[in-house]
């Protein structure tokens, strides 16, 4: 993905890469798309087996190769194809979320939801809430980047 | 205790006595303060073998190297939790080892003496009590033994290992057992600013030069390949930029949640002296608030992240 910081022409929009399960989330994106409900386009969907397949490589790849935001969205706790995926995913991602932020990360840049496949509106409403928290962060950096002067080199 | 002929006897009794293959010990090295690990497979051996206050590094790293082998092997209280967490993992089998628990004196910041007392030679810190004596330039100097522990080593609470097969005298030098936590040592961090946490981080990391000591020293990190090392996908790019020093150290720390005993080896392997007690004592740290979980303390108790609770935490979940 051409990341979006180096179009100078056009304003910066947040992109966000969501990697949505499919037996739930995806289908949720689904209806809100045929229910005709808008929210930003700057959304990339990434399908995914489980939520539990997704894995911190994705995650920090994905901020690394140019999205501004990430999110990861399962089935609701009980709902899971798979019976525990999104359980396991759980305790992976609060452990994920908190060593982001501890190494200095902007909470918003992350984010975990459940959404079933009848959903649609709430998948909407998400995207739309999380494209307007990481425009109040500006666009992704890269790691290891804010030295004390707050100067990035690229 | 340092290279004592009681110790060299006593391993070398164990290892005839058993019909060992192998005692995995420390042996005099050959950088000053810097004992290394050494495996002593015949009798005649054990002269070189010492235990001091920088025999730092986890030995239960090498017992994967040495399958199907009757192995000894002498484990302080972070070394014993170690071998029971490669036991949970069936890296090892217990019936194959001989564990000779040694009570931990609380180990020594070698990079701290070494930068205070510049020039110091293996031997130059004579440690009695609970105060070492240091040969330096001048003349000898005396310091507490507390004000020079490794992090991981001011924060353990077990430093007396526990089901071992002998256990040795405790050492004539100690300090006092654990003055913080990881919680602790980690909780600054915590409690600053992100734009400061982030400029640490970036700091601190920069001098990383992904050298792998870090990874190659510690006992959970035996994956055939790491993912630092596949190609297909190339997780590191072949010219390593911040975000990929920060996708190794983040991700190791991920692997290592719910595993790591915090030993402190990657710590002090580091040539960069990067303080990375931050990073595994912060997800050691979590997993315990998070998970009521601390590894390796038994192997009936599984780990934490290969399972999972209804009730488990959603704080994180929007
Ligand atoms: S991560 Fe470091 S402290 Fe933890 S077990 Fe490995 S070497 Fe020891
Ligand atoms: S040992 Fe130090 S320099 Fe080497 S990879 Fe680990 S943190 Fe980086």
């Amino acid at each position: 993905m051409e990341p979006a910081r180096k179009t100078e022409q056009t304003p910066w929009e947040p992109r966000i890469v969501a990697f949505l399960c499919r037996w739930c989330s995806y289908a949720g994106a689904d209806l809100a798309g045929v229910s005709r409900l808008s929210y930003p386009p700057t959304t990339r969907v990434i399908l995914v087996p489980c939520s539990s397949r997704v894995n911190p490589y994705h995650i920090l790849k994905a901020l690394m190769e140019g999205a501004d935001g990430v999110l990861v969205s399962g089935c609701h706790p009980g709902d899971c194809h798979y019976l525990t995926g999104n359980l396991l995913a759980r305790r992976r991602f609060i452990l994920l979320k908190r060593l982001l932020a501890y190494m200095g990360v902007e909470a918003a840049r992350v984010k975990f939801s459940w959404i079933s496949a009848s959903e649609g509106e709430a998948f909407a409403g998400l995207i739309r809430e999380i494209t307007e928290e990481v425009r109040a962060v500006g666009p992704f950096q890269g790691f290891l980047r804010e030295t004390g002067e707050d100067v990035y080199d690229r | 205790m340092t290279g004592s002929a009681a110790l060299a006897e006593t391993l070398r009794k164990v290892f005839k006595d058993e019909k060992l293959d192998g005692l995995i010990g420390y042996a005099a090295g050959t950088t000053p303060l810097r004992p290394r690990p050494a495996v002593f497979t015949a009798p005649g051996d054990f002269d070189a073998a010492v235990f001091d206050g920088f025999c730092v590094q986890n030995l239960a790293t090498y017992l994967r190297r040495h399958p199907d082998r009757r192995m000894g092997i002498l484990v302080k209280g972070c070394d014993r939790r170690a071998v029971t967490v490669l036991i949970q993992e069936r890296q090892v089998a217990r019936e194959d080892l001989f564990l000779i628990g040694v009570p931990c004196p609380g180990m020594l910041n070698r990079a701290r003496l070494l930068t205070e007392f510049p020039g110091l030679e293996t031997g130059g810190v004579a440690e009695e009590g609970d105060t070492l004596t240091v040969a330096a330039a001048d003349g000898p100097v005396s310091l507490a033994r507390a004000d020079y522990l490794l992090p991981a080593c001011r924060a353990c609470r077990h430093r007396v290992p526990t089901d071992v097969d002998l256990m040795l005298d405790a050492p004539p030098f100690a300090a006092p057992e654990a003055d913080t936590s990881l919680g602790e040592l980690t909780g600054g961090i915590d409690g600053m600013e992100r734009r400061e946490r982030a400029a640490l981080f970036a700091e601190e990391l920069s001098r990383c030069i992904l050298c792998y000591a870090c990874r190659n020293v510690c006992p959970f990190c035996y994956c055939e390949t790491c993912f630092t090392d596949t190609l297909q996908p190339a997780w590191m790019t072949p010219a390593p930029e911040p975000n990929d020093i920060f996708f190794y150290h983040f991700n190791r720390m991920m692997h290592m949640s719910g595993r790591c005993v915090a030993c402190g080896s990657c710590a002090w392997a580091c040539p960069e002296q990067i303080p990375l007690h931050l990073l595994f004592g912060k997800i050691t740290a979590d997993v315990a608030e998070l998970f009521a979980f601390e590894a390796g303390l038994d192997e009936t108790t599984p780990q934490p992240m290969s399972h999972f609770s209804e009730d488990d935490p959603d704080e994180h979940i929007g």
